[in-house]
Protein backbone atom coordinates (compact mmCIF):
# COMPACT_ATOMS: atom_id res chain seq x y z
CA UNK A 1 0.00 0.00 0.00
CA UNK A 2 0.95 3.25 -0.75
CA UNK A 3 1.20 7.01 1.61
CA UNK A 4 -1.75 7.77 0.34
CA UNK A 5 -3.67 5.23 0.87
CA UNK A 6 -2.37 4.78 4.58
CA UNK A 7 -3.38 8.51 4.71
CA UNK A 8 -6.87 7.45 3.25
CA UNK A 9 -7.61 4.42 5.24
CA UNK A 10 -6.70 7.09 8.62
CA UNK A 11 -9.47 9.74 7.28
CA UNK A 12 -12.05 7.00 6.80
CA UNK A 13 -11.53 5.79 9.74
CA UNK A 14 -11.82 8.80 11.56
CA UNK A 15 -15.38 9.58 9.56
CA UNK A 16 -16.20 5.76 10.69
CA UNK A 17 -16.39 6.83 14.29
CA UNK A 18 -17.89 10.33 14.26
CA UNK A 19 -20.41 8.72 11.93
CA UNK A 20 -20.56 5.88 14.76
CA UNK A 21 -21.49 8.90 17.32
CA UNK A 22 -17.80 8.62 18.94
CA UNK A 23 -16.33 11.55 17.55
CA UNK A 24 -15.22 12.02 21.67
CA UNK A 25 -12.82 9.29 21.12
CA UNK A 26 -11.37 10.42 18.12
CA UNK A 27 -10.90 14.04 19.23
CA UNK A 28 -8.86 12.63 22.02
CA UNK A 29 -6.65 10.29 19.78
CA UNK A 30 -5.96 13.03 17.91
CA UNK A 31 -5.25 15.81 20.19
CA UNK A 32 -2.72 14.11 21.66
CA UNK A 33 -0.71 13.36 18.57
CA UNK A 34 2.30 15.30 18.49
CA UNK A 35 2.68 16.45 14.48
CA UNK A 36 2.31 13.97 12.06
CA UNK A 37 5.31 11.04 11.75
CA UNK A 38 4.54 10.02 7.97
CA UNK A 39 1.42 8.38 6.61
CA UNK A 40 1.97 4.99 8.09
CA UNK A 41 3.09 5.71 11.28
CA UNK A 42 0.01 8.21 11.96
CA UNK A 43 -2.63 5.45 10.88
CA UNK A 44 -0.63 2.81 13.63
CA UNK A 45 -0.34 5.77 16.35
CA UNK A 46 -4.26 5.89 15.67
CA UNK A 47 -5.26 2.41 15.55
CA UNK A 48 -3.28 1.64 18.80
CA UNK A 49 -4.61 4.13 20.22
CA UNK A 50 -8.10 3.48 19.13
CA UNK A 51 -7.35 0.04 20.56
CA UNK A 52 -6.55 1.35 24.10
CA UNK A 53 -9.96 3.37 23.86
CA UNK A 54 -12.01 -0.01 22.88
CA UNK A 55 -10.53 -1.63 25.88
CA UNK A 56 -12.15 1.14 27.94
CA UNK A 57 -15.40 0.86 27.01
CA UNK A 58 -17.89 2.66 25.68
CA UNK A 59 -19.83 4.17 28.85
CA UNK A 60 -17.81 7.28 28.81
CA UNK A 61 -18.43 7.55 32.98
CA UNK A 62 -16.12 4.43 33.74
CA UNK A 63 -14.25 4.95 30.55
CA UNK A 64 -12.48 8.37 32.26
CA UNK A 65 -12.39 6.44 35.74
CA UNK A 66 -10.54 3.60 33.99
CA UNK A 67 -8.35 5.57 32.06
CA UNK A 68 -7.05 8.00 35.34
CA UNK A 69 -6.61 4.99 37.61
CA UNK A 70 -4.63 3.02 34.44
CA UNK A 71 -2.18 5.54 33.90
CA UNK A 72 -1.51 6.10 37.46
CA UNK A 73 -2.02 2.64 39.23
CA UNK A 74 -0.25 -0.49 39.07
CA UNK A 75 -1.15 -3.56 40.17
CA UNK A 76 0.81 -6.19 41.87
CA UNK A 77 0.57 -8.76 38.85
CA UNK A 78 1.15 -5.86 36.35
CA UNK A 79 -2.14 -6.47 34.81
CA UNK A 80 -4.44 -3.41 33.62
CA UNK A 81 -6.66 -2.50 36.49
CA UNK A 82 -9.89 -4.24 35.36
CA UNK A 83 -12.90 -2.48 36.82
CA UNK A 84 -14.65 -1.18 40.07
CA UNK A 85 -15.48 -3.81 42.54
CA UNK A 86 -18.49 -2.75 45.09
CA UNK A 87 -18.17 -5.28 47.98
CA UNK A 88 -22.00 -5.46 49.63
CA UNK A 89 -22.34 -5.40 53.28
CA UNK A 90 -23.73 -7.94 54.93
CA UNK A 91 -27.39 -7.02 54.97
CA UNK A 92 -27.43 -5.53 52.01
CA UNK A 93 -26.05 -8.96 50.38
CA UNK A 94 -29.53 -10.49 51.63
CA UNK A 95 -31.58 -7.47 50.17
CA UNK A 96 -29.91 -7.86 46.99
CA UNK A 97 -28.60 -11.18 46.50
CA UNK A 98 -25.24 -10.49 45.15
CA UNK A 99 -21.99 -10.18 47.09
CA UNK A 100 -19.85 -7.65 44.63
CA UNK A 101 -21.22 -5.28 42.03
CA UNK A 102 -18.82 -5.33 39.29
CA UNK A 103 -18.28 -2.13 36.51
CA UNK A 104 -16.36 -3.26 33.99
CA UNK A 105 -16.18 -2.58 30.33
CA UNK A 106 -18.46 -5.39 28.40
CA UNK A 107 -16.21 -8.17 27.61
CA UNK A 108 -16.95 -8.18 23.90
CA UNK A 109 -14.91 -5.27 24.10
CA UNK A 110 -11.54 -7.23 24.30
CA UNK A 111 -12.75 -9.60 21.64
CA UNK A 112 -12.85 -6.25 19.62
CA UNK A 113 -9.66 -4.68 20.73
CA UNK A 114 -7.67 -8.15 19.77
CA UNK A 115 -8.76 -7.54 16.09
CA UNK A 116 -7.70 -4.07 16.17
CA UNK A 117 -4.22 -5.48 17.65
CA UNK A 118 -4.18 -8.12 14.84
CA UNK A 119 -4.50 -5.66 11.83
CA UNK A 120 -2.13 -3.33 13.63
CA UNK A 121 0.49 -6.60 13.46
CA UNK A 122 -0.90 -7.46 10.02
CA UNK A 123 -0.08 -3.77 8.32
CA UNK A 124 3.37 -3.46 10.12
CA UNK A 125 4.04 -7.16 8.16
CA UNK A 126 2.80 -6.07 5.13
CA UNK A 127 4.62 -2.24 5.29
CA UNK A 128 8.29 -3.90 6.37
CA UNK A 129 7.78 -6.27 3.28
CA UNK A 130 7.15 -3.38 1.63
CA UNK A 131 10.39 -1.45 2.58
CA UNK A 132 12.43 -4.51 1.90
CA UNK A 133 11.22 -4.62 -1.40
CA UNK B 1 -2.92 -6.16 2.10
CA UNK B 2 -5.47 -4.51 -0.17
CA UNK B 3 -7.34 -1.18 0.76
CA UNK B 4 -10.79 -1.93 0.70
CA UNK B 5 -10.04 -5.22 2.29
CA UNK B 6 -8.20 -2.61 5.73
CA UNK B 7 -10.86 -0.42 5.60
CA UNK B 8 -13.98 -3.06 6.10
CA UNK B 9 -12.23 -4.73 8.76
CA UNK B 10 -12.14 -1.17 10.60
CA UNK B 11 -15.54 -0.22 9.61
CA UNK B 12 -16.51 -4.06 11.19
CA UNK B 13 -14.79 -3.75 14.68
CA UNK B 14 -16.17 0.10 14.86
CA UNK B 15 -19.70 -1.05 14.32
CA UNK B 16 -19.41 -3.52 17.26
CA UNK B 17 -17.69 -1.54 19.72
CA UNK B 18 -20.44 1.66 19.00
CA UNK B 19 -23.29 -1.38 19.71
CA UNK B 20 -21.65 -2.69 22.62
CA UNK B 21 -22.59 -1.51 26.06
CA UNK B 22 -20.90 -1.74 29.21
CA UNK B 23 -21.66 -4.66 30.84
CA UNK B 24 -23.07 -4.37 34.50
CA UNK B 25 -24.54 -7.41 37.22
CA UNK B 26 -26.69 -5.31 39.54
CA UNK B 27 -30.07 -5.35 37.72
CA UNK B 28 -31.85 -5.83 41.08
CA UNK B 29 -30.00 -3.12 43.13
CA UNK B 30 -31.05 0.76 42.88
CA UNK B 31 -29.44 3.27 41.31
CA UNK B 32 -29.24 5.59 43.75
CA UNK B 33 -26.65 2.86 45.11
CA UNK B 34 -24.95 2.48 41.34
CA UNK B 35 -24.69 6.21 41.07
CA UNK B 36 -23.46 7.07 43.81
CA UNK B 37 -20.95 4.37 43.84
CA UNK B 38 -19.96 5.68 40.94
CA UNK B 39 -19.62 9.12 41.54
CA UNK B 40 -17.30 7.92 44.39
CA UNK B 41 -14.96 6.18 41.79
CA UNK B 42 -15.01 8.98 40.01
CA UNK B 43 -13.83 11.14 42.64
CA UNK B 44 -11.18 8.64 44.05
CA UNK B 45 -9.57 8.69 40.20
CA UNK B 46 -9.10 12.11 40.59
CA UNK B 47 -7.51 12.04 43.92
CA UNK B 48 -5.66 9.25 42.46
CA UNK B 49 -4.47 11.35 39.72
CA UNK B 50 -3.49 14.56 42.23
CA UNK B 51 -1.30 12.47 44.59
CA UNK B 52 0.84 10.76 41.41
CA UNK B 53 1.33 14.51 39.60
CA UNK B 54 0.81 16.52 41.99
CA UNK B 55 2.56 14.13 45.00
CA UNK B 56 4.63 12.52 42.96
CA UNK B 57 3.37 9.39 44.97
CA UNK B 58 3.78 5.80 43.53
CA UNK B 59 0.95 4.29 43.69
CA UNK B 60 0.13 0.13 43.78
CA UNK B 61 -3.25 -1.44 44.11
CA UNK B 62 -3.00 -4.77 46.29
CA UNK B 63 -5.01 -7.68 46.63
CA UNK B 64 -7.07 -6.94 43.55
CA UNK B 65 -7.37 -6.16 40.47
CA UNK B 66 -10.66 -4.08 40.69
CA UNK B 67 -10.80 -0.66 42.14
CA UNK B 68 -12.40 -1.06 45.54
CA UNK B 69 -15.94 0.08 47.23
CA UNK B 70 -17.80 -1.07 49.86
CA UNK B 71 -22.03 -0.39 49.85
CA UNK B 72 -21.45 0.25 53.73
CA UNK B 73 -18.48 1.61 55.75
CA UNK B 74 -16.64 -0.30 58.38
CA UNK B 75 -13.04 -0.50 59.83
CA UNK B 76 -9.81 -1.03 57.98
CA UNK B 77 -9.65 -5.01 57.23
CA UNK B 78 -6.30 -5.33 55.31
CA UNK B 79 -7.22 -8.58 53.44
CA UNK B 80 -9.13 -6.09 52.25
CA UNK B 81 -8.36 -4.40 48.41
CA UNK B 82 -6.50 -1.38 48.79
CA UNK B 83 -3.81 1.32 47.44
CA UNK B 84 -0.33 1.76 48.45
CA UNK B 85 1.51 5.22 48.43
CA UNK B 86 4.80 5.02 47.72
CA UNK B 87 7.81 7.63 47.94
CA UNK B 88 10.59 6.59 46.05
CA UNK B 89 10.86 2.78 47.57
CA UNK B 90 9.58 3.25 50.74
CA UNK B 91 6.26 2.45 51.85
CA UNK B 92 4.44 5.91 53.05
CA UNK B 93 0.71 5.60 53.31
CA UNK B 94 -2.52 3.81 52.25
CA UNK B 95 -5.62 5.05 50.44
CA UNK B 96 -8.38 3.22 51.57
CA UNK B 97 -12.58 3.79 50.55
CA UNK B 98 -15.71 3.74 52.94
CA UNK B 99 -13.94 3.90 56.29
CA UNK B 100 -14.91 4.41 60.05
CA UNK B 101 -12.26 6.34 61.98
CA UNK B 102 -12.29 6.71 65.66
CA UNK B 103 -12.52 10.64 67.06
CA UNK B 104 -11.03 13.06 68.55
CA UNK B 105 -13.54 12.93 71.26
CA UNK B 106 -13.00 9.15 71.77
CA UNK B 107 -9.05 9.60 71.99
CA UNK B 108 -9.74 12.50 74.36
CA UNK B 109 -12.04 10.81 76.67
CA UNK B 110 -9.51 8.33 77.14
CA UNK B 111 -10.02 5.32 74.41
CA UNK B 112 -10.07 2.64 77.28
CA UNK B 113 -13.51 3.14 77.23
CA UNK B 114 -16.47 1.33 76.04
CA UNK B 115 -16.48 2.55 72.08
CA UNK B 116 -20.25 4.18 71.54
CA UNK B 117 -21.91 4.48 68.02
CA UNK B 118 -21.00 8.18 68.34
CA UNK B 119 -17.22 7.67 68.78
CA UNK B 120 -16.93 7.12 65.03
CA UNK B 121 -17.62 8.76 61.55
CA UNK B 122 -17.71 7.76 57.85
CA UNK B 123 -15.49 8.90 55.37
CA UNK B 124 -15.38 7.86 51.62
CA UNK B 125 -11.94 7.89 51.46
CA UNK B 126 -9.03 8.19 53.46
CA UNK B 127 -5.50 8.29 53.23
CA UNK B 128 -3.87 7.48 56.16
CA UNK B 129 -0.57 6.52 57.74
CA UNK B 130 0.39 2.64 57.02
CA UNK B 131 0.05 -0.44 58.49
CA UNK B 132 -3.36 0.95 59.69
CA UNK B 133 -6.11 -1.95 60.78
CA UNK B 134 -9.32 -1.45 62.42
CA UNK B 135 -10.86 2.16 62.76
CA UNK B 136 -8.19 4.83 62.25
CA UNK B 137 -7.15 7.05 65.10
CA UNK B 138 -8.33 10.39 63.78
CA UNK B 139 -4.67 11.04 64.45
CA UNK B 140 -4.00 8.56 61.49
CA UNK B 141 -5.66 10.17 59.18
CA UNK B 142 -3.85 12.21 56.55
CA UNK B 143 -6.56 13.52 54.19
CA UNK B 144 -10.51 12.39 54.07
CA UNK B 145 -12.81 12.91 51.28
CA UNK B 146 -16.33 13.07 51.22
CA UNK B 147 -18.35 12.42 47.96
CA UNK B 148 -22.05 13.82 47.09
CA UNK B 149 -23.22 13.33 43.89
CA UNK B 150 -26.90 14.82 45.07
CA UNK B 151 -28.18 18.94 45.80
CA UNK B 152 -25.41 20.03 48.60
CA UNK B 153 -27.93 21.57 51.75
CA UNK B 154 -27.06 22.76 54.85
CA UNK B 155 -27.54 19.61 56.81
CA UNK B 156 -24.09 18.12 54.44
CA UNK B 157 -22.62 21.67 55.57
CA UNK B 158 -22.98 20.77 59.04
CA UNK B 159 -21.95 16.96 58.54
CA UNK B 160 -18.62 17.84 57.28
CA UNK B 161 -18.20 20.85 60.17
CA UNK B 162 -18.38 17.93 62.72
CA UNK B 163 -16.55 16.04 60.89
CA UNK B 164 -13.24 18.20 60.86
CA UNK B 165 -14.32 19.20 64.51
CA UNK B 166 -13.63 15.27 65.53
CA UNK B 167 -10.78 15.20 63.35
CA UNK B 168 -8.74 18.31 64.91
CA UNK B 169 -8.74 20.79 66.49
CA UNK B 170 -8.52 24.86 65.26
CA UNK B 171 -5.07 26.17 65.14
CA UNK B 172 -2.57 28.31 62.95
CA UNK B 173 -1.95 26.78 60.21
CA UNK B 174 0.22 23.53 60.15
CA UNK B 175 2.00 21.94 57.53
CA UNK B 176 0.59 18.59 56.20
CA UNK B 177 2.07 15.71 54.89
CA UNK B 178 1.45 16.93 51.53
CA UNK B 179 3.87 19.22 49.44
CA UNK B 180 1.22 20.88 46.94
CA UNK B 181 -2.12 18.97 46.84
CA UNK B 182 -4.77 19.23 48.26
CA UNK B 183 -2.87 21.60 50.24
CA UNK B 184 0.26 22.36 52.38
CA UNK B 185 -0.79 23.91 55.36
CA UNK B 186 -4.00 23.48 57.30
CA UNK B 187 -5.48 25.47 60.08
CA UNK B 188 -5.93 22.30 61.85
CA UNK B 189 -3.68 19.85 64.58
CA UNK B 190 -3.69 17.17 63.81
CA UNK B 191 -3.16 18.56 60.18
CA UNK B 192 -5.27 16.71 58.36
CA UNK B 193 -6.72 17.62 54.62
CA UNK B 194 -10.60 17.34 54.23
CA UNK B 195 -12.56 17.67 50.69
CA UNK B 196 -15.85 17.56 49.99
CA UNK B 197 -16.32 16.73 46.10
CA UNK B 198 -20.27 17.69 45.08
CA UNK B 199 -22.25 17.27 41.88
CA UNK B 200 -24.24 20.46 42.84
CA UNK B 201 -22.82 23.25 41.62
CA UNK B 202 -24.46 25.63 44.60
CA UNK B 203 -21.45 23.73 47.06
CA UNK B 204 -19.85 26.96 46.56
CA UNK B 205 -22.94 28.41 48.33
CA UNK B 206 -21.50 26.54 51.51
CA UNK B 207 -17.76 26.84 51.50
CA UNK B 208 -17.17 29.86 53.79
CA UNK B 209 -16.90 27.86 57.11
CA UNK B 210 -13.89 25.72 54.87
CA UNK B 211 -11.74 29.04 54.55
CA UNK B 212 -11.43 29.08 58.28
CA UNK B 213 -11.79 25.84 59.57
CA UNK B 214 -9.76 23.81 56.51
CA UNK B 215 -12.35 22.12 54.38
CA UNK B 216 -12.00 22.57 50.76
CA UNK B 217 -14.96 22.35 48.69
CA UNK B 218 -15.00 21.51 45.20
CA UNK B 219 -17.59 21.07 42.39
CA UNK B 220 -17.21 17.92 40.26
CA UNK B 221 -19.48 17.31 37.35
CA UNK B 222 -19.46 13.49 36.80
Amino acid sequence: MTNEDYREILQSTRQMLRQAGLGGVDERIMSDMRGSEGAFWDLMYYLKHLTEEVTLGSDVQLGNVLRRVRRHVRTESGEAVEGVRVTVSGEDRQRYDVEHIDFTPNPELGEIAQEFRALIDELNEDHQRNSNQ
Amino acid sequence: MKKQAVKARIESAIRRFASASSSRAYALVPQSLTSGKLYEAHVLSIVIEQLSTQESFQITLVNSRFIPLKSSPGPINRSYPHFQLRRGRNLVAELWTDVKFTSLSYDQRGPSRPIQRGDYHELDIVVTDSGVSGRPRHSQIWLGVECKNTGYTKGLLKEILGIRRELSLLQSPKPTHFTRWPRSQVPAEPASCLMVFSTDVGVAQYSSPGEVFGIDFQHEQI
